[in-house]
């Protein structure tokens, strides 16, 4: 098997494009939780044909592309021939028609640069792909010697092999066989990663003639384009392929979803992703609870507590005494006309003024300065005390009468 | 391709219409039947092997390898974008020259013709498209069976 093609700066490297930038700067996996079968069913679920696949999609847009653009680069000469660009109008064509032109070639130059980088990824999951079904190899031959009585064989032939390399596993050769599987995926993730961050991006095609900035939806829409163009032209030769690709959703697996990743709309476009700012969250708080509205989606508001109970004012849950948080002063132990007026709850992004607690003011309702505490059934109060023995310790009331009895010698009164 | 000479001299001093008027019919049926037709079929294509090549280094769990797909996809997407925008821009350009064959007859005409008047031409075409796509689009039922296409 050859090397992967090296991706450095080179002559062919494309002009117009825009390197891809990984979103994230991501951490290396945990692969020491995996065993050499668990690894081994993951590239079941890799087809092999996914490489060559991934490299005939380029090869085929580089293809066209280049075709299309020569084509119609020959076309507009022929026609300057004919209807020179001394004329505006045909000046005009001919600007339309080399954008399109340049753009092709941009895109070709792009595709051919991004088909090396697809070869060289799918050359090294078929790479790692025969090295796990080595290990799984090793893996059956050792467990055909246990099961004919003779581990102890396998075991001092792998210890003995261990020997001559330097190192000893105790754990044995299953041991051994996982660790070697998980170094392959370590090395094969780092390879995947080097190589798509030299993955390129051609923008967006926009002729010189004031077109619709976003001419095309791209936020993943299914856009049958031509298909009621009308007019003759294309109109009899589209079928209705989707304007803006994604790829098959049988292609995400279960349990994670990498597509969460791709923005709604093309990144060279400049448009920021769309935030429904007034859907409410489900099952989440209520709108002007603890989250607030802002340009970018409801967020938590300063000072907040995530959990909050829905229904409150905004800020609520920032104090544990709960529904004191409000703005009315008289909920929050305060006379009438101190604090601040009360606002909207749902005032979007603003948080309320919380007057300190002053605990002896006078208030309207006495009962008020425990009705806001939080109960706790079960628990005694740490405001109410028990009562308490008497301050002063009198001794207990002298004996009235006294009868010694019969026999007792003493003073007759 | 009618060709018409400027007065017997022996040589053509400027094209005329009618040789204009023919070079844009052959650009409109290089247009119409190789560019639309490449550029549909070729795109067909593409998109189908791009589904097929959506699966490298899927099914693989970690972070960098994720992203790294991601990444990918986002790269591959790109270009199938811009194919569907120079098929758009090719169905534009296609209509404006039908349009101009259909309302300019005589060479006084079309020498008349501005640059900023061809412009506005192709753009009011290209926005007619895209609000036609968006139509389409928004009309177009889920099912394979389209009536449209």
């Amino acid at each position: 098997m050859t090397e992967p093609t090296t991706l450095g700066r080179r002559a062919g490297q494309p002009s117009g494009g825009t390197r891809m930038e990984p979103m994230v700067c991501p951490v290396r996996h945990d692969w020491s939780r995996y065993s050499l079968g668990q690894i081994a069913a993951m590239f079941q679920s890799q087809p092999p044909t996914a490489g060559p696949a991934a490299v005939n999609a380029w090869t085929a847009i580089e293809t066209l592309c280049r075709e299309q653009a020569d084509r119609l680069r020959k076309a507009l000469q022929a026609l300057a021939v004919r209807w020179p660009t001394s004329q505006q109008a045909a000046l005009a064509f001919q600007e339309w028609g080399k954008s399109l032109v340049q753009a092709m070639e941009t895109t070709a130059d792009t595709a051919s640069w991004n088909r090396q980088v697809a070869a060289n990824i799918s050359e090294e999951i078929d790479r790692a792909r025969a090295r796990i079904n080595a290990l799984l190899g090793e893996w059956a031959s050792y467990q055909r010697i246990e099961q004919s009585r003779g581990f102890l064989v396998a075991e001092a032939t792998h210890v003995g092999i261990e020997l001559l390399d330097g190192e000893v596993s105790l754990s044995g050769w299953r041991a051994d066989l996982n660790r070697q599987a998980r170094e392959v995926m370590a090395s094969l993730e780092q390879k995947i990663y080097n190589y798509t961050s030299n993955l390129y991006a051609d923008e967006p095609y926009n002729p010189p003639v004031g077109p619709p900035k976003d001419m095309l939806d791209l936020n993943g829409n299914d856009l049958g384009v031509a298909g009621s163009w009308g007019g003759g032209g294309f109109a009899s030769s589209v079928g209705g392929w989707p304007g803006g690709w994604t790829p098959p959703s049988s292609v995400i697996g279960a349990g994670w979803n990498p597509l969460d990743g791709l923005p709604g709309e093309t990144v060279l476009d400049g448009a920021g992703p769309t935030v429904s700012s007034a859907a409410p969250v489900a099952n989440g708080p209520a709108a002007g609870g603890a989250l607030v509205d802002t340009p970018w989606g409801r967020v938590l508001a300063p000072g907040g507590v995530i959990g909050a109970p829905g229904g409150l004012g905004t800020g609520a849950g920032t104090m544990p005494s709960g529904p004191g948080l409000t703005t009315n002063p008289a909920t929050a132990g305060l006379p009438p006309g101190t604090g601040q007026a009360p606002r909207p709850t749902t005032s979007p992004g603003v948080v309320p003024f919380m007057p300190p607690v002053m605990p002896g003011r006078a208030t309207s309702n006495p009962a008020s300065t425990t009705s806001n505490r939080r109960s706790r059934p079960g628990l005694p109060s740490v405001f109410e005390t028990p009562d308490g023995p008497p301050g002063v310790i009198q001794p207990p009331p002298e004996p009235t009468h006294h009868d010694p009895g019969p026999g007792v010698i003493g003073i007759d009164r | 391709m009618a060709v018409v000479a400027d007065g017997g001299t022996g040589g053509f001093t400027f094209p005329t219409f009618q040789v204009e008027i023919s070079s844009l019919a052959d650009f409109l049926a290089f247009i119409e039947h190789d560019l639309g037709l490449n550029l549909k079929s070729g795109l067909d294509h593409a998109v189908s092997e791009a589904n097929s090549g959506a699966y490298l280094a899927a099914g693989f769990p970690g972070e960098m390898i994720i992203r790294s797909w991601e990444t990918y996809l986002l790269a591959q997407k790109y270009p199938i974008d811009n194919l569907v925008r120079y098929l758009f821009t090719g169905a534009a350009m296609l209509e404006v020259i039908e349009y101009l064959m259909k309302m300019y007859k005589t060479t006084e005409e079309m020498a008349a013709l501005t640059s900023e008047e061809v412009r506005g031409y192709l753009s009011a075409a290209y926005e007619q498209k895209y609000a036609q796509l968006q139509a389409h689009a928004v009309s177009r039922p889920t099912t394979t069976d389209d009536p449209v296409a």
